[in-house]
């Protein structure tokens, strides 16, 4: 136990100089005001809203492998990704402001929980309705922006393949408030529920033999993980592999009980989040690369390696 | 009786020599405003749903070609282009036998008006052309000698807001400004159009901002630079929102308006 | 203790139990045996409240069990299904640990009842050394008394398991017997156990239900039950019925060959 503590000291550690160097590395100090500009206007927003991304579908991720019981599930799994995807490319299709870009990409993922909710509920909320319900719908909303994409008017790039790529610098602060709101909320649930989680793993059958009133547990998990993954993915695009990798790296760190999990992914999902996006912003200068690029190659190369080299796989 | 046989074979191949199109199919709203301007509409029977040019059959959007629509209308001549028109269409149409010719991108205003004039010459209106380009150049020209005068300032020119996305050498607005007398803020990429941090652009302090991009969204925009107190732009309250579609399209006639629009703008002097 | 009281369940709205009556006193240790598709399993889920019944009910000390809350009933009873697959590397002891769950209030932390549970039960199955080791690295034996320990370290009145003793050696299915015994016989652990080998179940069980197409047989003693024309009946196989010298119970040799020469010689002697 003494081991896992220290390493989760080290993984704050971490977190801070990845901040640090974030919002304090590259900066010009000869014109202060425009350095605080950058720091504090430009940097600031950008770098919280990564820790609370990062944080949110990292430990989202965790709940959804626990509660599908399968290492290959990810936040987007049940479509609540394609649902935002669809709000969102509805609201360009109007030729709303982006302010409504959020809010509409946020009611399409709650539209999406909601009918994947009903569809699982008629079946016990069992795992195979859950998983046929929210990934057909998963396919039926990301073919209807496909769709969308293909209409749009553009004399340049279409702005929702944009949004679609993912980006963490353009959240207004409404947006990243309320993101910290529903992410935070939902790590703090996650961790009352550690032990919860970890009977779900079990399968449905011995958890309630054990004493899990298995059905409402799996309703809860799967709305708190749902909305947290809506906010992440409303304030910022679509950013994948965070949400599939970190829960496997943090697990492999520290072992699979939930409650030291959630906290140990949290820090991961943050710190990693923020590395990318500050690698997206300066390997190409003066171009900006979009994150979810760096957060496939750069984690996938990772995780690779740890494969490699790792014993117990 | 010699003469007058004489001249009718001389009619006949000068009539040859630039073969008259009737029917004629633009697959690209610049290539339509360009028959316009050469006054050869009467000839135009199709166009895509992007052109202005009213009363006339669409035969597709900018990027989606309906090759049967195409065919129906019996063109004798389809003008294309790379810039927009995908390559899988174009060779379709010309395999169908149909005359397609495909114009290239056009990534500053001496190509511009070169096309302008091998369009002309296309449909049988070369000197018209060479007269209509020759004069715009000159206008052109004189703008910019008036503007050597002047310390070059650096715009930045925005094509999309949150993501930033701004335009490289190779975009025809990147000429434009140089024609002004300004400076493109990102002249060091070479792409048409790429993304770059908000941080990056604070850093070169544009003097000027110029968004061209979809109205309501680049007014917030507008309010979103404003933050940025330090950057010259806003100090000098030099933020111009333009209309997309007047500000940049391959045409000599539209890229002079612009370039007066430009000009009138931002009004350094 | 559990009354199983005229109950018909099975799945997608056919009946695989029709029927059932029977009760299990505090101290028993009752096994369930049948041949193939008889309805054990069947009727072991609905004894576990996993499956819901169409008619009748099951009532632990007088409460239908349908309306005990899974918490309240895992305090007193616990389950060890045949397989338990786990997704990710638990160790041993942090797998048994999850048994305390029903024990604990939702934000209280274990104490040392907690601790001492997990050790006694790691200890009573033989897999205290083996308490770090990841749970899906162990051997089929050892795996399976890790599943006991988990059962025994939930601190159940009640233990019901579903063939424990399937795929494993000689070694091990005495060795799981032997524990069963011991902690009915010292602790008063109340065991209902399905059962495939008649000759365990001889041994062990203090009484028998026999299912057979989904009603029972035969219950009572292992003597009134353990026949050799019960078990002709039943399972359509001729055994010759002998007694165990040891114990003295009843004990089932297969026979090979003609039935009736075999029944011949045997009613000779």
């Amino acid at each position: 136990m003494n081991k896992k503590i220290i390493l989760l000291l080290l993984l704050v550690l971490f977190l801070g100089i990845v901040i640090i160097i974030s919002l304090f590395c590259g900066v010009d100090n000869s014109d202060p005001s425009q350095a605080a500009v950058i720091i504090w206007q430009l940097r600031l927003p950008r770098v919280l809203l990564a820790l609370l991304v990062g944080a949110g579908l990292a430990s989202a991720g965790a709940v959804f492998q626990a509660l599908l019981r399968n290492s290959l599930a990810e936040p987007y799994t049940l479509g609540v990704s394609s649902g935002a995807a669809l709000g969102a490319s509805l609201g360009m299709l109007f030729r709303l402001s982006s302010i409504y870009t959020t809010v509409f990409a946020f009611i399409g993922s709650l539209l999406t929980i909601f009918l994947v909710y009903t569809i699982a509920a008629r079946k016990r909320f069992s795992n195979s309705s859950l998983i046929l319900g929210g990934v057909t719908l998963g396919f039926l909303f990301s073919s209807i922006v496909l769709l969308i994409i293909a209409m749009v008017r553009q004399e340049g790039i279409s702005n929702a393949v944009i949004w679609l790529m993912g980006d963490l610098s353009s959240a207004s602060p409404q947006a990243i408030f309320l993101t910290a709101v529903f992410v935070s909320g939902g790590i703090l649930a996650f961790f009352l529920l550690g032990r919860d989680v970890d009977l779900i793993c079990l399968g449905e059958e011995k958890a309630m033999h054990i004493g899990l009133d298995v059905e409402t547990i799996k309703k809860i998990l799967f709305f708190i993980a749902s909305l947290v993954t809506a906010a992440c993915v409303s304030a910022s695009g679509i950013i994948g592999f965070v949400g599939l990798i970190i829960p496997h790296i943090g697990r492999f760190m520290f072992g699979p009980k939930h409650r030291v999990l959630f906290i140990a992914v949290s820090l991961l999902g943050a710190g990693f989040l923020i590395l990318c996006d500050t690698i997206a912003r300066t390997v190409a200068l003066p171009l900006e690369l979009p994150v979810g690029v760096i957060t496939g190659i750069f984690g996938g190369i990772f995780f690779l390696g740890l494969l490699i080299k790792a014993k117990k796989w | 009786m010699k003469k007058v046989i004489f001249f009718l074979i001389i009619l006949l191949c000068a009539n040859t020599a630039h073969a008259e199109y009737s029917r004629i199919v633009s697959l690209a709203p610049s290539i339509t405003s360009e028959l316009y301007d050469l006054g050869v509409e009467d000839k135009l029977i199709g166009v895509t749903s992007h052109c202005k040019a009213p009363g006339k059959d669409v035969v597709g959007t900018l990027l989606d070609i309906n090759l049967e629509k195409i065919i129906s209308l019996k063109p004798d001549l389809i003008l294309a282009t790379n810039e927009w028109n995908s390559d899988n269409s174009i060779s379709k149409l010309k395999q169908l036998g149909l005359n397609v010719i495909v114009f290239g991108r056009q990534d500053n205003f001496q190509k511009v008006c070169e096309d302008f004039v091998k369009l002309g010459e296309i449909i049988g209106k070369k000197p018209a052309a060479e007269k209509m380009a020759q004069d715009i150049v000159k206008q052109a020209n004189d703008i910019l000698s008036k503007s050597k005068n002047t310390v070059t300032k650096k715009v930045l020119w925005q094509v999309n807001a949150k993501p930033l996305i701004t335009i490289g050498k190779s975009a025809l607005a990147s000429d434009l400004l140089r024609f002004a007398g300004y400076g493109n803020l990102f002249l060091d990429i070479n792409r048409p159009y790429s993304r770059v941090s908000y941080e990056e652009a604070v850093k070169r302090d544009p003097d000027v901002i110029i968004l061209a991009g979809m109205g309501n969204v680049m007014q917030e925009e507008k309010e979103y630079w404003f933050k940025f107190k330090n950057v010259t732009a806003v100090k000098q309250n030099r933020i111009f929102i333009l209309d997309p579609y007047k500000s940049c399209q391959p045409t000599p006639v539209k890229f002079l308006q612009a370039l007066k629009e430009i000009v009138g703008l931002i009004n350094y002097e | 203790m559990v009354d199983v009281k005229n109950i018909y369940c099975g799945y997608d709205k056919k009946e695989v139990i029709k029927g059932v009556f029977f009760s299990v006193e505090k101290g028993n240790f009752t096994g369930i045996i049948g041949p193939n598709g008889a309805g054990k399993t069947t009727l072991f889920r609905a004894m576990t409240g996993a499956l819901p019944l169409y008619k009748g009910t099951i009532t632990y000390r007088n409460n239908d069990i349908s309306k005990i809350s899974a918490r309240e009933l895992a305090k007193d009873m616990a389950v060890i299904p045949q397989i338990v697959s786990v997704p990710f590397s638990f160790t041993v002891s942090e797998f048994v640990f999850m048994a305390r769950f029903a024990h604990l209030g939702r934000f209280q932390a274990p104490g040392k009842v907690d601790y001492d549970a997990v050790d006694q039960a790691l200890r009573s199955a033989g897999v205290a050394h083996l308490k770090n080791r990841d749970i899906n690295e162990l051997s089929g034996g050892e795996r399976q008394m890790a599943m006991l320990a988990q059962g025994f370290a939930q601190s159940p009145k009640i233990l019901l398991l579903d063939e424990p003793t399937a795929h494993l050696d000689i070694k091990h299915q005495v060795a799981i017997m032997n524990i069963l015994e011991k902690l009915n016989k010292e602790r008063g652990l109340t065991v209902v156990v399905i059962l495939h080998d008649l000759n365990l179940a001889a041994e062990y069980c203090n009484n028998l239900i026999l299912l057979n197409e989904g009603k029972i047989h035969k219950k009572g003693g292992v003597n009134e039950v353990l026949t050799q024309d019960v078990i002709e009946e039943v399972y359509k196989t001729f055994v010759a019925v002998d007694r165990n010298p040891v114990s003295g119970k009843p004990y089932c040799r297969i026979v090979k060959g003609n039935p009736r020469v075999i029944r011949g010689a045997a009613q000779q002697r």
